[in-house]
């Protein structure tokens, strides 16, 4: 049996020029990551370092100008399996809005079953597992307009997950959510993987939802600039600032204290952490 | 320019099932030259209210004023009243249309009348708050980068000068840089023109980062308006209502607290670090 892994190899992606003239270039240059069974990865990059671009071949939406991207031993470029591939590997975008077709939740979210051929008993089945993993089961007999933006981008979710798919990559699913939707759905991500076993690749400008990830890949330039732990990756602070990220406010602060010669650890990412530290640091001082 | 509201209330579909009162008996004051930031959650009524700022939505009850005068008496006509409130919508680069940015820009000044001289001075003035170079006003919109086309969009309020501005989120979905750069030149405009400015965000760094006054919303009504210091001070109550604070207040917050001697109210990385190494380098000399 194939490992249920996608492989990018050697990808390079080029979008042509037009017809007036307008050279082609380069998004993605010689890039080369493979997304492991049950990874929850986190992708940051500035706007326009090709990271959704990247996210656009796994499922085949995008196929390599050259190099190749293989999904559980399938190349994308093989035509005849691509729904196989677009079964394994769903995607949520940005917009909730654009992604919900039913003026039901529970009939959104047995669309793409209904479009499998799905048994009805099995659809039935599979959409209140789906709608129960994110949270919305109550909510299956009401019509999308009336949820909220976190709401709405949950039941999106669960359209995916319905399919049981092995892999599910939100492309910034939470940019147009309040904090209490963004915190609903990292909340969701995170069960898909904890509960499921789902791989998860989830692309963000948030350097907080980062932090929770296992694994944070960093794209710059059409190539990966880092690729580790998230305690690897975020104490870069410089590197991270230059190439138009960010990292969360306590790192920074702590950064920024470490450069002024205090004594702290250089690893902090969490509240908890920065928390704990500055207490220990404060309270030694006040005692003597 | 001062903007006021009275009693101020906004019913959506009144008399049906589906009847929400948005916004409720609201009466607040923004005083000429603020710099305002807009918080609250999903569905606290923080867009009815800015929509009704410049006559998008006219009230259920209650009266908005400008400079003491109502924008829906007798007498004022609306279509003015939406030059001197400018609104930059939610992506509002979805809004471009036009064949080059220069003429995207113009649009607003061209439809006030004015001669060509004043809208090629306001466009130019205008790319400049923005943050836009020359050369790129004869790119068409959609050559530009996600960042820029966002910063054409709202220079085309911009050039319209009006004299109170308000953003709806305009660093939403861009990246880290990209968010710095548009709110440093909404700050920059705001400091040079002394012109009122609202920002709606979700962002409660970039609040504490860029305005000096914030308006929280929850349930229809008016939670807070005061000093981003005073407004943050009362983290317990935001976090009962769904809103957060930045995360170096929460940590100082939890310090505080233990005891600790930690200044209050902080909520930036340069504040924290400025009190914290006192705290620590004080400490040191004394010993």
């Amino acid at each position: 049996m194939e490992k249920k892994e996608i492989k990018v190899s050697d990808l390079v992606f080029t979008y042509p020029g037009d017809e007036d003239g307008a050279p082609g270039f380069d998004v993605l240059k010689n890039l080369n990551l493979t997304i492991h069974q049950g990874e929850f990865v986190a992708v940051l990059g500035h706007n326009g370092s090709g990271k959704s671009t990247l996210a656009k071949h796994f499922n085949a939406i995008l196929l390599p100008t050259s190099g190749d991207v293989v999904v559980c031993g399938i190349n994308t470029k093989d035509e005849d399996r691509i729904f196989d591939i677009r079964q394994q590997v769903g995607m949520v975008f940005q917009n909730p809005d654009n992604q919900i077709v039913a003026t039901i939740v529970e009939e959104d979210v047995a669309f793409a079953l209904e479009n499998l051929g799905v048994e009805p008993s099995e659809i039935r089945r599979r959409v209140d597992d789906a709608l129960k993993a994110v949270d919305m089961y109550q909510y299956r007999e009401h019509a999308p307009h009336q949820l909220s933006g976190g709401q709405k981008q949950r039941v999106a979710i669960a359209g995916i997950l319905a399919m049981r798919p092995d892999f599910i990559i939100l492309d910034e699913p939470t940019a147009m959510l309040d904090p209490q939707g963004r915190s609903e759905v990292m909340r969701t991500i995170k069960e898909l993987g904890r509960d499921y076993g789902t791989t998860v690749v989830l692309i963000t400008h948030y350097m907080d939802e980062a932090v929770q990830a296992d694994r944070v890949v960093v794209i710059d330039d059409g190539t990966i600039l880092r690729d580790g732990t998230p305690k690897e990756v975020f104490t870069q602070v410089e590197l991270l600032k230059k190439v138009g990220l960010d990292v969360p406010q306590v790192t920074e602060l702590v950064y920024e204290l470490r450069k002024e010669g205090i004594d702290l650890p250089l690893d902090i990412l969490t509240e908890e952490e920065c928390y704990q530290a500055l207490k220990k640091l404060i309270s030694e001082k006040v005692k003597a | 320019m001062v903007i006021s509201t009275e009693h101020l209330t906004y019913t959506y579909s009144p008399g049906t099932p589906f009847e929400k009162v948005a916004v409720n008996d609201v009466s607040l004051t923004i005083e000429s030259g603020e710099m305002v930031g807009v918080i609250g959650h999903t569905g606290s009524g923080k867009s009815t209210l800015i929509q009704h700022l410049n006559g998008l939505l006219k009230p259920t009850s209650g009266k908005i004023l400008l400079d003491g005068k109502d924008i829906w008496g007798e007498g004022t006509n609306i279509r003015d009243i939406r030059f001197q409130v400018g609104l930059v919508f939610q992506y509002p680069e979805y809004q471009l249309f036009e064949e080059t940015v220069y003429k995207d820009i113009a649009f607003g000044p061209k439809n006030m009348g004015l001669d060509e001289k004043e809208i090629d001075k306001r466009v130019h003035e205008a790319a400049e708050f923005a943050g836009l170079s020359p050369e790129l006003l004869e790119k068409s919109p959609f050559e530009l980068s996600g960042g820029q086309k966002r910063r054409a969009a709202i220079a085309g309020v911009i050039a319209m000068e009006p004299k109170i501005l308000i953003l709806d989120e305009p660093a939403a979905g861009l990246d880290p840089r990209g968010r710095n750069r548009i709110l440093d030149q909404i700050r920059r405009y705001h400091d040079y023109t002394g012109n009122t400015v609202l920002l709606v965000s979700h962002s409660m760094e970039d609040v504490a980062n860029f305005a000096d006054k914030i308006l929280v919303m929850n349930n229809a009504e008016v939670f807070a308006y005061d000093t981003v210091e005073k407004v943050f001070a009362r983290s317990e109550e935001l976090r009962r209502i769904r809103l957060s604070v930045p995360q170096v207040t929460n940590v100082f917050y939890r310090l505080l607290a233990d005891g600790l001697p930690v200044p209050e109210n902080v909520y930036t990385v340069g504040y924290a670090k400025r009190k914290l190494l006192a705290l620590l380098r004080g400490e040191e000399e004394n010993a």
